[in-house]
């Protein structure tokens, strides 16, 4: 669940840091604010990206990244499977 | 650490205004050097410029703008280069001492673009790509759009300046991610509320069924949902305790009954269609009475709704111009947001005048489509989300009311519904049936209780009373199961709608944490580059009481640019205080700042005419900060600068630190866009020989302009090498007539030194000067290509004069033999060595 009482308000990029460690950084620290989602957006952070390249909106990548994260949250439902062995 | 790169040189054929066919323009640059490449208007400044953005960013933004119609890909070529090919190559030198790279960029006369690599790089494109940084390239233009465009466009500009682009493309992309209207519809929240509604309704209905069997069957009232596993129970225990049916409810519970076995062993004993018809009366009932779980006075009120809604939708559309009209608007937004009309006051299509904006009109003609396609999909929506829907589908489906399937509506209605078709009589025709049916339900409910009167009359009571008894027990059966399903699918749906918005919930959140470190990041670039633009501003303009800032909002992308200080007045509008020449200076300082702190893969800076609005004081501050100060080695820190500049003022700075430490000068000359463009470090030999070569073959005309281009070389070259004095006018003169400027300036200064005795060359010398070589290249080009009415002079003739050019030059050299050996110099002067 949201968890607003452990929010990352500090967050800070780090000059020092590449654009790729400073958004490792920002999917850590959402871990905070609900790790399972957290996850999930960490998970499909590629999808994510390519939503705006260079200023442009992709509508339909938009699309599909959402799609993605609606069948994790639908994967998030169901119980775990039992493990393996007899 | 990554090395960054410094451009070595760049090769050019057949692209834009260079034409340059089997002679590419070949201009090297110093990685330690201020580079400035001066050309006058026409001869092909800007062609290098747009061959360096072709070559790294794939474009050229002039072309950019054009209308397709104008077939802005035909102009990328040379028009006059006979296969109408291009290539480009640029040599890279990074900056951690190894091994150069070339890229050669070629267009192909089908417009197509390939990019390969002849020092080996195994992805020259993506190479090149790295080179794509907002400060590699700039021209005027850029600094004057970026005190004039939008806070918002500026900030995202300065975003890239800042190397903080994907940073922005990161926080939009998750701010995209979290738009509620999107989230709605990606993520089907509006479906999943229908169908949690949905199951709630089956769930009630059921819930319905189950207290009415199971009073009949118990004889007591079911209070308590929550045990409805009891109640079956008890409903097990009362038909089992009938000696009749024992034998079938022996250890068995609810759940496992079946009743047609039941009532197949019930007909055995008394069989009978009266008996069948009995059962079927009751199923009647029992249907009948679930329909009241509808709500009719709820479906009479959206009823009304949707009748109002539809109404306003008719006004709507009434007041747009049906989809041709549509598409010619939509055409219409596209040509002026990209850009490609800019007189907002005159019609696109037929040039005149409008008394009012056309973005303004056309804006207003949309937003009517858009405001009539928002009230179809409420009314869609409305009817998706509507308990008449259900009720509407419920009615037709129940069997006791006997709705023939081709006189049904629901399907008809939700086709109708769902395209938007639906008009004002459809909706009447609707209410109406759905009325039609409801109102049937109790006639119907009725005539199934004075049926089963009449029947439990005919019947022996006994076996009546059990085989209502067994229907109510199957009814029972049937409902749990039914109200059981149903709850576990709406609790799934609920979970489904939960985890959704609990998404929703954290992507919201997400967005706020990235937004605000990128704009924590993006402000703690800006006070990293505070003082250094402000030094800069200080340095260009030489004032101390007029200091600009910059300001990036808080929640936001915008930057603004502020004054801070303006003669004492604090926190005022740079744009509305600042002249054009100010705005510039604070646009390079901010830029160049940046560049400084910058650590993309181009260590180099192409300024393309950005002194244009400067006066010669300005442009000189500007210069020497760039050289004593940005241009590296000076500066450990700093930059290559590419200095392209057709100011004939600013010539005169770049040809005074021309060749010296630190500086190195290119001057362009040629007649393109027909002809070759050369530069003077480019070597007069090629030159030469080019001419002799044409002149042999006879191409006089091919020849004339590279003569022209070699006399006015080789004569620019002595005023320079025994500094001559010219008049303060020599450069703006009619620069068809720059031989015989040249060749004036020269025989008035030789004349000067020896009438005032202190000419340095020897008696020969002069006496060829006066006698021999002003007078032929006079008379072999002068008379005949400087005043208009001469026609073609012949090959010898020409070959004649290019002797002569080079004979005269040989007039301003002596033979130095203080040394070991004896060296070919020139004179320092017309009155020393």
């Amino acid at each position: 669940m949201i968890n607003h009482g452990a929010e990352p308000a500090n967050l800070r990029f780090d000059e020092a840091r590449s654009l790729s460690d400073n958004c490792s950084a920002f999917l850590a620290s959402l871990d905070k604010v609900d790790a399972d989602m957290a996850g999930i957006l960490r998970d499909n952070w590629g999808a994510l990206v390519a939503v705006v390249r260079d200023g442009e909106r992709d509508s339909k990548a938009r699309g599909e990244f959402n799609s993605k994260v609606a069948a994790a949250l639908d994967l998030l439902l169901k119980p775990a499977e039992p493990k393996g062995g007899a | 650490m990554m090395p960054r790169y410094f451009l070595k040189r760049l090769t050019v054929e057949g692209f834009r205004g260079v034409n340059n066919e089997n002679d590419p323009l070949d201009i090297g640059f110093e990685p330690n050097s201020v580079n400035s490449v001066f050309a006058v208007n026409g001869i092909g400044k800007s062609s290098v410029f747009e061959a360096l953005c072709y070559a790294i960013h794939g474009t050229i933004p002039k072309l950019q703008l054009l209308q397709a119609q104008e077939r802005p890909q035909d102009y990328y070529c040379n028009r006059f280069h006979s296969k109408r090919t291009a290539f480009i190559v640029l040599e890279f030198q990074p900056d951690d001492d190894g091994a150069s790279i070339s890229i050669r960029v070629d267009r192909d006369a089908g417009g197509n673009r390939t990019v390969t690599s002849s020092s080996g790089h195994p992805d020259p494109e993506a190479f090149l790509a790295t080179l794509k940084e907002a400060f590699a390239l700039l021209d005027y233009r850029t600094f004057a759009r970026f005190i004039e465009e939008s806070p918002l466009e500026r900030g995202r500009t300065f975003s890239a300046l800042l190397g903080l682009a994907d940073y922005s493309d990161c926080r939009q992309a998750v701010q995209a991610a979290s738009d509620s209207r999107a989230l709605n519809t990606d993520l089907e929240i509006k479906v999943l509320t229908t169908v949690i509604s949905a199951a709630q309704k089956a769930a009630q209905q059921a819930l319905v069924t189950l207290r009415s069997s199971y009073e009949s069957v118990t004889g007591k009232a079911l209070e308590d949902i929550d045990r409805l596993g009891e109640c079956a129970d008890e409903v097990a225990a009362a038909l089992g305790n009938v000696e009749l049916l024992k034998a079938h409810f022996a250890g068995k519970t609810l759940s496992d009954m079946n009743f047609d076995e039941i009532k197949t062993a019930i007909r055995t004993v008394e069989g009978g269609g009266k008996r069948r018809e009995l059962e079927k009366a009751i199923e009647s009932i029992a249907a009948l009475e679930a329909l009241a779980v509808h709500d009719l006075a709820a479906v009479a009120t959206e009823q009304d709704e949707t009748a109002a809604l539809i109404d306003e939708r008719d006004i709507l559309l009434a007041s747009t111009r049906g989809d041709l009209f549509k598409r010619l608007y939509e055409s219409a937004k596209d040509v002026i947001s990209k850009g490609a009309w800019k007189e907002d006051e005159k019609c696109p299509l037929c040039g005149s005048d409008l008394s009012s904006s056309i973005s303004g009109h056309v804006h207003k003609q949309l937003a009517q489509y858009a405001d009539a396609a928002a009230k179809i999909a409420r009314i869609k929506d409305t009817w998706q989300a509507s308990a008449w829907k259900k009720c509407l589908s419920a009615h037709e489906a129940a069997g006791p009311l006997a709705v023939e399937p081709q006189t049904r509506q629901y399907s008809v209605l939700e086709a109708k519904f769902t395209s938007g078709d639906i008009s004002k009589d459809d909706l009447a025709a609707a209410v109406t049936w759905t009325s039609g049916l409801t109102g049937k339900v109790a006639r119907a409910v009725k005539a199934a209780r004075d049926r089963k009167e009449a029947l439990e009359k005919e019947l022996p009571q006994s076996l009546v009373q059990l085989t209502e008894q067994v229907e109510y027990g199957r009814q029972f059966k049937d409902a749990l199961k039914l109200y059981r399903d149903n709850q576990r699918e709406e609790a799934a749906q609920q979970a489904r709608f939960d985890i959704r918005e609990r998404w929703k919930a954290f992507i919201s959140k997400a967005t706020t944490v990235f937004a605000e470190a990128e704009a924590a990041l993006s402000k703690a670039r800006i006070n990293g580059i505070d003082a250094e633009y402000k030094s800069m501003f200080r340095e260009i303009m030489q004032v101390g009481d007029v200091v600009p800032d910059l300001r990036r909002g808080d929640d936001r992308e915008d930057l603004h640019v502020q004054l801070s200080d303006f003669h004492g007045q604090h926190s005022l509008s740079a744009r509305a205080l600042l002249s054009e020449s100010y705005r510039n200076a604070f646009a390079i300082s901010v830029f160049l700042a940046a560049a400084l702190k910058h650590s993309g893969a181009p260590r180099f800076v192409v300024l393309d005419d950005v002194t244009s609005s400067f006066d010669a004081g300005h442009q000189y501050f500007l210069m020497e900060l760039i050289r004593t100060k940005l241009q590296q080695p000076q500066n450990s820190d700093g930059l290559q600068f590419i200095i392209l500049s057709h100011d004939g003022l600013l010539e005169k700075y770049f040809d005074r630190l021309g060749g010296t430490t630190g500086w190195h000068h290119n001057k362009l000359q040629g007649s393109p866009p027909m002809g070759a463009i050369l530069h003077q470090a480019q070597g007069a030999d090629r030159l030469r020989t080019k001419i002799v070569s044409l002149l042999s073959a006879g191409q006089v005309s091919q020849a004339e302009p590279l003569i022209r281009q070699y006399l006015e070389y080789k004569l620019q070259q002595i005023i320079r090498r025994v500094d001559i004095r010219v008049p303060i006018d020599f450069a703006m003169k009619d620069t068809s007539r720059m031989v015989s400027n040249c060749l004036d300036a020269i025989t008035v200064a030789v004349e000067l030194h020896k009438k005032a005795g202190t000419i340095v060359l020897d008696a020969q010398q002069v006496r060829d000067i006066d006698t021999s070589h002003v007078p032929a290249i006079v008379s072999n080009w002068v008379s005949h290509y400087e005043t208009g009415s001469g026609s073609s002079l012949s090959a010898p003739v020409l070959v004649g004069a290019i002797r002569s050019i080079d004979a005269l030059a040989e007039c301003f050299r002596y033979d130095d033999a203080s040394g070991a050996s004896t060296v070919r110099k020139w004179y320092s002067s017309l009155s020393s060595r």
